[in-house]
């Protein structure tokens, strides 16, 4: 209520402000003039009647009242001025003859500060007033800070207590709560509580150890902090956090305790929302892969100690993925927490979460680690804490692949969950989780490439084959990075004019010092999905050719390049409709929902572009590996430019082609119905990176311009560097 | 004399006072001034420049309160309001004692004792004492004036 006033106080600078009352005008005078001179600022009045009118408007710092006064005397006027609002903390100094108790005793009554007896020693008086006045000051930040304190308390769910010893009595008998304290239980401030009405708040089953922990805190004259679950009276359920600090008399024996409580409900829901997240995959509930990797961790702890085998599953659901992409992802989270469902019966899943040290309460105990999780994406592992061998393994795995047989419901149409399932087991397969899980992996792929929808206990001749794509795989990654691609551009020759009438590009890996040929590279390519990428590389390198303006105006008839490298969206429908000539073809095969077993769409997809992209257009001369069926094109003998790059040169000579074998592939019909080859030489064309970086090709001028020469006309390659 | 007053200082001043006091005329047995040049020296300092005039303004004060409070006493003492008259010793009592007539404010704290503890009779020869110190504070405070006025024109 003054806090205002308190920090007009603050302000140090400023004169103190004193109503003086008193009906002697003489003392008034001089008791006034004594002060002023001592640094007050005063006001004087003759009587309490006149005071109180004052005060109706004015709040002084200090009110000095002579107690004997006609009329209202100091008493009644601050009996009067007590009840003011704004007035309760205010101090009074009344003042009283030498030898008059009775004023000094009534002084205190009425609610006087203090008292002074009245005298000339005007000091003693000034430097009384100062006292107060600092007293004041104390007490109103004080209570500043206790209402901070409340308001703090109250914020925070807090309040505080204390607990002591109650004479000739049991040392935990006393207890008394703040009124903070007591509206964290619910109470009221007037409510009285007892240690005994605490203990009824808390279940009995939590109260019998609680106590037996007071017991042992109260021996040992430690700290209490603990947290309490409790029901209030009012029916509501609060986890209170207690914490207490004991105190000490004199001889240093342990008093009383002294401290808070704080309802911690909602930090407590928080917490273990927290962690809840933490743990578990927030779509299916289950374990995720930092709760299962943890789990797995201490199972092999287990199987180490205890001398038996653990069992990682690695189940990866097969063509997951086009579920997503066709029926839409709220249906793939759907058949997710249907399949998690699933495999949640396989095993004795354990729903505890565990964090820190498990009790190992028992030699069964790592029983419990037993779960399945979700690693992410359609990948779930289950985690079998003791197998004898792995027939108990496959066991489980046949459990699953059973489970998951039956069609799932979802967005009201039967799908197939299939799943694939590599089996790992410690410590045959792995020392580490880390080892288990790659293995497990391993198997689970050997599962998928056998036509997936089975089970398949990892063997080292399955990660021998695994490390050596692995390999690849990675390299493979970088050299996009590292732009380890190229491009290699193979002349088209009208076989009946002799003419060239285009370039093909053809893709090649600069691996090193070796120039790896597509057919090493692209089915890794095409299985792990960098084809994708590689298909945007080539596009984008095609798009700068084209942009080109000398190369628009001598472009070559066909533009094999920008279309045969024209990426295929999986959700576009592929506009020509000219590829349909795969095994799988037809509508059962494009609606795998329905028909599951079918091929992945989108893998005959990469298939065939693949087959665009690189397979038609690989006519080796002489280093074809791929067989008969390539077509073989010979040149002239003394010709043909066997020494690196050395094509171009060549390309006027009018080549006699012949093809062999399965020619009839490179041989398309041109518009004017003319057969076109490619590929005349050893190298199969020249790398159009390479000539633009080494400024200049054999075959090109110093300036990188083509050489004029021969039947080149429709493919100048001037200013190579422009290709880059 | 109280041209004195400011030059040299307290001392010298409350001294020609209290002589000039004593010599001024006021017959009385006691050895004692009538208004206690110490108790006036306190006065003096709580103005020791005089801007205030507060010495004057006291005196002046006390004069007319004097004269207000005998009157009231007087009053209640005719009408018996012991109460009454026990009040007005009491404020003449410490007002007395400000100034320095010690004599006057013992008496009313000697009345006022007695009245409070219901001895009227033994307060009434007291009474007529006071009547008398009265009047000689009265007219001490009077010249102590009549030289201030005297000194400020």
């Amino acid at each position: 209520m003054s806090l205002h006033h308190g920090v007009s106080l603050e302000a140090t600078d400023r004169r103190p402000t004193v109503l003086l009352v008193d009906d002697d005008e003489v003392n008034l005078l001089m008791t006034a003039a004594a002060l002023r001179d001592r640094g007050f600022d005063i006001t004087s009045t003759t009587g309490g009647e006149e005071a109180l009118t004052r005060l109706a408007s004015w709040t002084p710092d200090v009110v000095v009242l002579d107690a004997i006064m006609p009329g209202l005397d100091g008493f009644e006027t601050c009996i009067a001025l007590r009840n003011m609002p704004g007035f309760d903390n205010v101090p009074v100094l009344m003042l009283t003859g030498l030898d008059d108790e009775a004023s000094i005793n009534r002084a205190y009554q009425v609610g006087a500060t203090d008292f002074f007896v009245k005298a000339t020693q005007w000091s003693l008086l000034a430097g009384r007033l100062r006292y107060l006045l600092r007293a004041s000051r104390t007490r109103q930040e004080l209570e500043r800070s206790k209402a901070k304190l409340a308001r703090a308390q109250d914020l925070a769910r807090m309040g505080s207590f204390d607990w002591w010893q109650e004479e000739g009595r049991s040392f935990v008998n006393g207890l008394e709560l703040s009124e903070e304290g007591l509206r964290v239980f619910g109470y009221g401030p007037d409510d009285r509580v007892n240690l005994r009405d605490m203990l009824r708040m808390i279940a009995p089953t939590d109260r019998e150890p609680l106590v037996r922990l007071a017991r042992q805190i109260l021996y040992q004259v430690s700290v209490i902090a603990t947290d309490v679950p409790m029901t209030l009276p009012d029916g509501r359920f609060r986890i209170i956090h207690v914490e207490a600090e004991p105190e000490f008399d004199e001889h240093g024996h342990c008093c009383a305790y002294t401290g808070i409580v704080q309802d911690v409900t909602d930090r407590r829901i928080a917490e273990d929302r927290i962690r809840h997240l933490a743990n578990y995959d927030a779509l299916t509930n289950l374990p995720n892969r930092r709760q299962l990797i943890w789990r797995a961790e201490r199972a092999l702890e287990f199987g180490r100690r205890l001398g038996h085998q653990v069992a990682l599953l690695l189940i990866d659901l097969d063509r997951f993925k086009v579920i997503n992409d066709t029926l839409g992802h709220a249906a793939g989270d759907e058949l997710l927490m249907e399949v998690a469902f699933r495999l949640r019966g396989c095993v004795r899943h354990c729903e505890q979460l565990f964090e820190g040290v498990i009790e190992t309460a028992g030699s069964r105990s790592h029983r419990t680690l037993e779960a399945v999780g979700r690693l992410g994406g359609d990948e779930f592992v289950a985690l079998l804490p003791e197998v004898a061998d792995e027939a108990d393994a496959q066991r489980v795995a046949t459990r699953i692949l059973e489970a998951l047989r039956e069609p799932v419901v979802v967005a009201g149409q039967d799908c197939f969950a299939t799943a694939s399932v590599g089996i790992a087991l410690f410590p045959r397969d792995g020392n580490t989780v880390a080892d288990l899980l790659r293995n497990s992996d391993v198997a689970m792929y050997a599962v998928k490439s056998q036509g997936r929808n089975d089970a398949l206990v990892y063997t080292p001749r399955l990660a021998g084959r695994g490390r050596e794509k692995l390999a690849l795989e990675s390299a493979l990654h970088k050299a996009i990075e590292r732009d380890e691609l190229v491009l290699y551009y193979q002349p088209k020759v009208d076989v009946a004019s002799g003419k060239m009438v285009g370039v093909e590009a053809l893709m090649r890996w600069r691996r090193g010092d070796l120039l790896i040929q597509p057919a090493d590279f692209i089915p890794v390519a095409e299985e792990t999905g960098l084809i994708v990428p590689m298909s945007e590389w080539l596009r984008r390198f095609h798009r700068r050719e084209h942009a080109q303006p000398h190369v628009r105006a001598h472009r070559p008839d066909r533009a094999d390049l920008g279309r045969r490298a024209r990426r295929r969206h999986p959700a576009q429908h592929d506009p020509a409709g000219d590829h349909r000539d795969g095994p799988d073809e037809g509508p059962a095969a494009r609606d795998p929902v329905a028909a599951p077993a079918h091929r992945d769409r989108r893998a005959d997809r990469r298939r065939r572009l693949r087959h665009r992209l690189f397979v038609a257009r690989l006519p080796h001369v002489a280093a074809d590996r791929r067989g008969q069926d390539r077509p073989q094109l010979r040149a002239r003998p003394g010709r043909a430019a066997t020494e690196s790059c050395g094509c171009y040169r060549d390309h006027r000579a009018r080549e006699v082609a012949r093809p062999q074998g399965g020619g009839r592939r490179c041989r398309k019909p041109t518009a004017a119905g003319r057969a076109v080859r490619r590929g005349l030489f050893a190298d199969a064309g020249f790398p159009v990176q390479q000539a633009a970086a080494a400024g200049g090709h054999p075959g090109l001028d110093g300036a990188g311009r083509a050489a004029p020469q021969g039947s080149m006309d429709s493919c100048e390659l001037q200013g190579a560097d422009r290709y880059r | 004399m109280l041209t004195l007053q400011g030059e040299n200082g307290r001392g010298l001043t409350t001294q020609g006072a209290m002589v000039d006091l004593n010599n001024s005329g006021i017959e009385g047995t006691a050895t004692k001034p009538v208004l206690d040049a110490a108790c006036m020296a306190e006065l003096r300092a709580l103005d020791p420049d005089g801007k205030a005039q507060l010495v004057k303004r006291v005196l002046a004060t006390y004069q007319a309160s004097l004269a207000k409070l005998v009157g009231q006493l007087q009053l209640a003492r005719a009408e018996g309001a012991w109460d009454q008259v026990s009040r007005v010793a009491h404020t003449l009592k410490s007002s007395s004692a400000s100034i320095g007539a010690l004599a006057l404010s013992g008496l009313c704290a000697d009345i006022e004792r007695l009245l409070r503890a219901g001895d009227s009779a033994s307060a009434l020869p007291l009474l007529e004492q006071f009547q008398a110190e009265v009047s000689r504070v009265d007219d001490a405070v009077g010249q102590t004036l009549q030289h201030l006025e005297a000194a400020a024109s």
